[in-house]
């Protein structure tokens, strides 16, 4: 689990505590991303 | 704040039905794209000015309201990017600190230190931003399952977030509403 933690901490801050910025960026988007899909097949359907 | 964003979202589209929902969306996130954009050349330490401050937020506001009423063909649907963009200090005011001028005037709840409130807070927003969308645009049963698939996918990503906030960040809950700092009694009396 440790590990797990280790590699997590890794992907999002590096080296250092500082948030990297593409991760930061892929965080924001993903929300944006599941409310555009799911209008997308609603208004699809209409 | 996370998923609430997208609840905002959510609910601004129920109230502009003719607005696109991917301008709607990443107006809501607006202040965090913006800060996404300026920790390139640096770091995100110090950036919260730039983005998340009074004078910022209305500066945005009007840059992305204007681009949208330049690009898009209803031109009176720029309020409502006006208002995604306005709205996300109000809220983010929940879930952190955030400034008001400059970094030494941050305010706000700080419910990121405190994971089952903030939970509770966004998986509320997420609910009822999807019902009042989903009697907006989702009269069938097949178009509610997917306003509930996009409602847990909006929960799971925020427990995802929490979880390794979590795990990260172990700094203590700090609310502030106030201003300056908080003197004791005696420090108070001490002063002319």
């Amino acid at each position: 689990m440790t590990s797990v933690i280790a590699l997590l901490q890794f992907l999002l801050f590096g080296s250092r505590w500082d948030i990297q910025w593409w991760t930061f960026l892929l965080v924001v988007l993903a929300p944006i991303a599941v409310v555009s899909v799911a209008d997308r097949r609603i208004r699809a359907r209409r | 704040m996370y998923a609430g964003h997208a609840a905002i979202a959510l609910a601004l589209r129920s109230r502009y039905p003719d607005v696109a929902i991917l301008p709607l969306a990443a107006a809501c996130y607006g202040p965090d794209l913006l800060e996404a954009a300026l920790m390139i050349p640096t770091s995100r330490a110090g950036m919260a000015v730039y983005t998340h401050s009074i004078p910022a937020l209305v500066l945005g506001a009007l840059l992305a309201a204007g681009m949208y009423a330049l690009f898009a063909k209803r031109r009176s649907d720029a309020l409502a990017i006006f208002l995604a963009w306005m709205l996300h200090w109000p809220a983010d005011f929940f879930t952190g600190l955030k400034p008001i001028l400059g970094l030494d005037t941050r305010v706000g709840l700080d419910l990121y230190h405190l994971p089952f409130a903030d939970f509770a807070l966004e998986t509320l927003c997420v609910v009822a931003a999807c019902a009042v969308y989903a009697r907006r645009f989702a009269p069938t049963r097949r178009e509610r399952r997917i306003v509930v698939a996009l409602g847990c996918a909006l929960v799971v990503l925020q427990a995802g977030l929490l979880w390794t906030l979590s795990r990260v960040d172990w700094g203590v809950w700090n609310p502030s509403l106030a201003l300056v700092p908080s003197r004791t009694h005696l420090e108070s009396r001490s002063l002319p």
